[in-house]
């Protein structure tokens, strides 16, 4: 009797486990984390097996000390292109405007509708402020986020995008196309996400002339009538009118030139005065900032081949959060997986199915680069010749024909991850996507020396 | 009763040892396909080899020392290890599980069923395409096949690993 009522535990344990594999729930995961401490100790055993492995780079290592100083150099000088891609193409459009420059941090938890901004100086950006970013409309300033002084994400603000199914603001049609005839320009308002399937798509509403069939959107709302200081944004895209069919019927629908689910990085506030208002911009690099904690790899392997992990000294007694950004110099090395009490799970750069948002910097035939906004980008491992393998769906794409030669870089708006880390360098497939492209890691990038790992504050990951 | 503790603390040490070299020799040969998964040939060797009413604590042991050293999820690692022990027991009763051909042949079954456990738990996690992890549980062929040969082959040389006598059961 006591076999077999242990055999039928047994079973439901086993049953148990494999659910919560499938279906992981945070509770059990945490409190699994407790139990499995003493899992550490069986990492440190590794240690006689890990000489087998060989020395360590270390950041005193003058190639090690050289490669990171090569990284930082080539960050500072894409760094002024990604602050100034909030900046409208035309320097006019903010004529008359005052703004104030800020950066994507993190997404609201389960609203995709909301996202987390931060701008130096906060005193003077009040909720109903219009956001933008380059020629775009995004948004407006719905809420101050968390506390006050030092508090983490004290300097935060919420911003509720346009395709919020509550937002609504005034826009006319430029050059739209009605039975065959131009249209100056017509009134209508735009907000929330169309019934459309397949692609998104701004909803529109109350539109002057019904029969419309395309034209570029541009924000022009009523100084008198908004509730918000949205009319400040007049004249920003919205994006592109078009007709599609849906379910036997027409619907009309703004396609947005703007990724708002994964592809908002840099922006402005707009608000009331005339040129840049108060602290400018933020121009400190994340990269050297004290949000990051020195950390180790047990072992530079992972026992499943499919696989491309490593075990971080570190867990949440030290302030690393899940989807922490590991790095090493200026080189992106993975993000944390599963952060245990004193280790945690790192998903290496080539683990499949690892995403993050990216940056691409387009190398111009002058010899500069110019930043394009590629979203989030999703792992599929390496190919044969070690080049890493991503899916890249190209929501916003890059104009022209061809391939162009690019280096990619760790973008904003994921929680744990800064700006500014190098990925790699590609070949960027032209024209709308998905895409898989291959991104060819620096030299000595596989086996990453001196690491750093990006940790919490007050609970709140740092960007 | 001192006996038994230093076999299980003997047990821990060659099973991160284990697992450990298999992860260097997967991040150092280009036939990282082809490597057997020595920490489930360990646990087939002891589920096999121990006395029946240690073989739990053992799984349990093999698996907590696995998951020091991979990213897979803890829990479908404990469920992988707990399942096959259960299974390995199970057949005692009835079966010569270390005779060679039955231990070759759930090695390879073992072999196969582990990773592709794995691969769904990951797919199911990250939303991926059914049709690539078919693809990849179709190409798993190769490790089984090396499990299995290796458990033939090594099989008791892993079952009588110095530490381990006061764990086995005494018939053998």
């Amino acid at each position: 009797m006591g076999f077999s009522r242990s055999r039928t535990l047994y079973l439901v344990l086993c049953l148990a486990l494999a659910v919560l594999s499938l279906r992981p729930v945070e509770p059990v995961d945490r409190l699994l984390d407790v139990l499995l401490a003493p899992a550490r100790v069986f990492a440190e055993l590794s240690a006689p097996v890990g000489w087998l492995q060989g020395r360590r780079a270390r950041a005193s290592d003058p190639s090690e000390a050289g490669a990171r100083a090569a990284d930082l150099r080539r960050y500072a000088e894409v760094e002024r292109a990604v602050l100034d891609s909030a900046q409208p193409a035309d320097p006019h459009r903010l004529d008359g405007v005052g703004w104030r420059h800020a950066e994507v941090v993190r997404r609201e938890r389960g609203n995709l509708d909301r996202i987390r901004i931060r701008v130096d100086g906060r005193s003077g950006v009040e909720p109903g402020f219009p956001v933008v970013s380059a020629d775009s409309y995004v948004g407006v300033v719905v809420e101050r986020w968390g506390g006050q002084g030092d508090v983490p994400g004290s300097d935060e603000l919420v911003v509720e995008l346009i395709t919020s199914a509550t937002a609504r603001i005034g826009a006319s049609v430029e050059g739209g196309e009605l039975n065959g005839m131009t249209v100056e320009l017509s009134d209508l308002v735009v907000g929330g996400l169309a019934p459309i399937r397949g692609r998104e798509y701004l909803d529109v509403h109350n539109p002057e002339r019904r029969g419309i069939e395309r034209g570029r959107v541009v924000v022009n709302d009523s100084k008198e009538l908004a509730e918000d200081l949205t009319y400040l944004a007049n004249g920003f895209l919205l994006g592109e009118l078009e007709r599609v069919a849906e379910d036997g019927k027409d619907v009309l629908g703004v396609r947005p030139g703007l990724d708002y689910e994964t592809g908002l990085y840099q922006v402005l506030v707009l608000c009331p005065g005339d040129g840049p208002v108060g602290a400018t911009a933020r121009r400190g690099s994340m990269l050297e900032d004290d949000g990051w904690r020195r950390a180790r790899f047990f072992l530079r392997s992972e026992p499943s081949w499919w696989r491309e992990g490593r075990k971080l000294s570190l867990g949440r007694i030290h302030g690393v959060e899940r989807g922490a950004a590991v790095a090493s110099g200026a080189r992106f090395v993975g993000r944390v997986e599963r952060a245990g009490l004193t280790i945690s799970d790192v998903r290496m750069v080539g683990d499949p199915g690892l995403a993050f948002a990216a940056l691409a910097m387009i190398r111009t035939p002058d010899g500069g680069e110019s930043p394009h906004v590629m979203g989030r980008i999703t792992g599929g491992g390496r190919d044969a010749e070690g080049a890493l393998r991503f899916e890249w769906p190209a929501t916003i794409e890059i104009p022209g024909e061809g391939c162009v030669r690019a280096s990619v870089w760790t973008g904003s708006g994921e929680a744990g991850v800064p700006r500014g880390l190098l990925v790699g360098d590609a070949e960027l497939p032209c024209g709308p996507g998905p895409h898989i492209i291959r991104i060819h890691q620096p030299q000595g990038a596989q086996e990453p020396g001196s690491l750093r790992v990006r940790v919490a504050r007050g609970g709140e990951p740092v960007p | 009763m001192r006996k038994r503790w230093i076999s299980w603390l003997m047990l821990g040490v060659w099973s991160s040892w284990i697992v450990a070299a298999q992860g260097i020799l997967v991040a150092q040969t280009p036939l990282a396909a082809w490597l057997p998964d020595g920490g489930l040939v360990l646990l087939i060797a002891c589920a096999g080899r121990f006395q029946k009413q240690d073989v739990p604590g053992a799984a349990l042991l093999l698996a907590l020392s696995r998951v020091a050293y991979t990213i897979e999820p803890p829990t479908a690692i404990f469920a992988a290890f707990l399942c096959t022990a259960l299974l390995v027991n199970a057949m005692r009763s009835a079966l010569e599980v270390n005779g060679a051909l039955l231990r070759t042949v759930v090695a390879g079954f073992a072999g196969w069923l582990f990773p592709a456990w794995l691969l769904l738990v990951r797919h199911v996690r990250d939303g991926g395409e059914p049709v690539a992890l078919l693809s990849e549980v179709l190409g798993l062929w190769r490790i089984a096949l090396s499990t299995a040969l290796f458990a033939l082959a090594f099989g008791p040389v892993f079952a009588h690993l110095p530490g381990l006598t006061p764990l086995r059961t005494r018939r053998w």
